[in-house]
């Protein structure tokens, strides 16, 4: 079985090393992909220095543009499984073959590493975004029926069936709770699992005060349109 | 008193009609001419503003129709007209823009993805001339 990690990085260098070394210490049978997302620092020539494969966008993309990069080339390269992993250190290589499990094992095409389920409740966040990921979780249950206690959560496990769908149909602008309700939308399986992530170790995040009040707004309006597009293919995705 | 300002407004409204109409359609067959408008764009604006001329040239048409659909008042006819056409405007490019990005979207990935594959050659082929290992000198 073929099995990759994606790793996004923008402007990423001072902690792009110790995430692909954990990766290799934790998870020595699988191939790692680093996309630079156009960084400005030395994230491309730190990534090349780990000897993972390095896809390096030529302009900025976004997160989600980065991981879509990602899917395209898992499914040219016949990966069965792939795990999208920060590379900020926030994600704990230890829990990838967990969330890979349900996935390998046919059961979802998609496996979400939450915060916030049984024991790992410790990660600290701001309450103004604790509130927003509830609002979240509120609104996903109620249009799908479904719970998710972290559909921010980027820690995310997905097969080989849902790659073929995302590289045409990624929500690319909103990657967090949309790409849940593309999902579900078009029938794929989600689980959640419980995992711990760190705080951020390295850089800064790039959320401030105006993008922290509007980008949640225009993530509920986004997951709404994904939820009630249809199941057809995407034009813009 | 009264109907000569009345008629001073629609002097100063018709003159800055008339500015504006000739203003776009000449911004647009500039335009075209020196190739910072699309033909798709030139022509759209020309037809906008060639409305714009009809509704300066034939005031008292346009009044007819207002009536004929239920408007008390002309004005209102072609504000509602021209939020249309504005909103119309303004939807046409929301898509062309999403196009445009998607597609721009692709060509990066896929640029990105090619540049891998020949640096991944490239080495391949460097090393089996065994040029990568040798020394500088």
């Amino acid at each position: 079985m073929k099995k990759l990690v994606i790793v996004p990085a923008f402007n990423e260098a001072s902690s792009i090393i110790s995430v692909v070394e954990k990766l290799r210490q934790h998870c020595p049978d699988w191939d790692i992909l680093i996309i630079n997302d156009c960084s400005k620092d030395q994230t491309e020539r730190e990534a090349i220095k780990t000897g993972a494969f390095v896809i390096s966008l030529p302009i900025n993309l976004g997160i989600g543009g980065a991981v879509q990069t990602g899917f395209k080339w898992a499914t040219c390269n016949n990966y069965d499984v792939a795990v999208q992993f920060d590379g900020d250190g926030q994600h704990n290589a230890e829990f990838i073959d967990l969330i890979a499990q349900p996935v390998i094992d046919n059961q979802v095409d998609l496996c979400v590493g939450s915060r916030f389920m049984n024991n790992y409740t410790d990660f600290e966040t701001i309450f103004a975004r604790r509130c927003g990921m509830i609002i979240f979780s509120w609104y996903y249950y109620i249009l799908t029926g479904e719970k998710i206690t972290d559909t921010t959560s980027g820690f995310r496990c997905y097969s080989n069936k849902l790659m073929k769908y995302y590289i045409y149909n990624y929500p690319v602008d909103f990657p967090d709770m949309p790409v849940l309700f593309a999902a579900k939308k078009n029938n794929f399986k989600i689980k959640e699992v419980p995992v711990k992530m760190n705080q951020r170790e390295f850089g800064v995040s790039s959320t401030n005060f105006w993008k922290s009040i509007i980008y949640p707004m225009r993530t509920l309006i986004a997951a709404l349109a994904v939820y009630l597009s249809g199941k057809e293919d995407s034009k813009f995705g | 008193m009264e109907k000569r300002t009345q008629n001073l407004d629609n002097s100063i409204t018709l003159f800055f009609s008339l500015l504006l109409a000739i203003l776009v359609s000449a911004l647009s067959l500039v335009g075209l001419r020196r190739r910072f408008f699309s033909e798709g764009y030139a022509g759209l604006w020309f037809f906008i503003s060639l409305g714009l001329f009809i509704v300066i040239l034939f005031p008292v048409e346009i009044k007819k129709i207002s009536i004929l659909l239920g408007f008390q008042n002309n004005t209102s006819f072609l504000f509602l007209l021209s939020i249309i056409v504005l909103i119309i405007v303004s939807m046409v490019q929301s898509i062309h823009i999403s196009k445009l990005r998607k597609q721009v979207k692709d060509l990066a990935q896929s640029m990105a993805q090619n540049n891998m594959k020949n640096a991944a050659k490239w080495y391949t082929q460097s090393k089996n001339r065994n040029i990568l290992n040798e020394s500088p000198d």
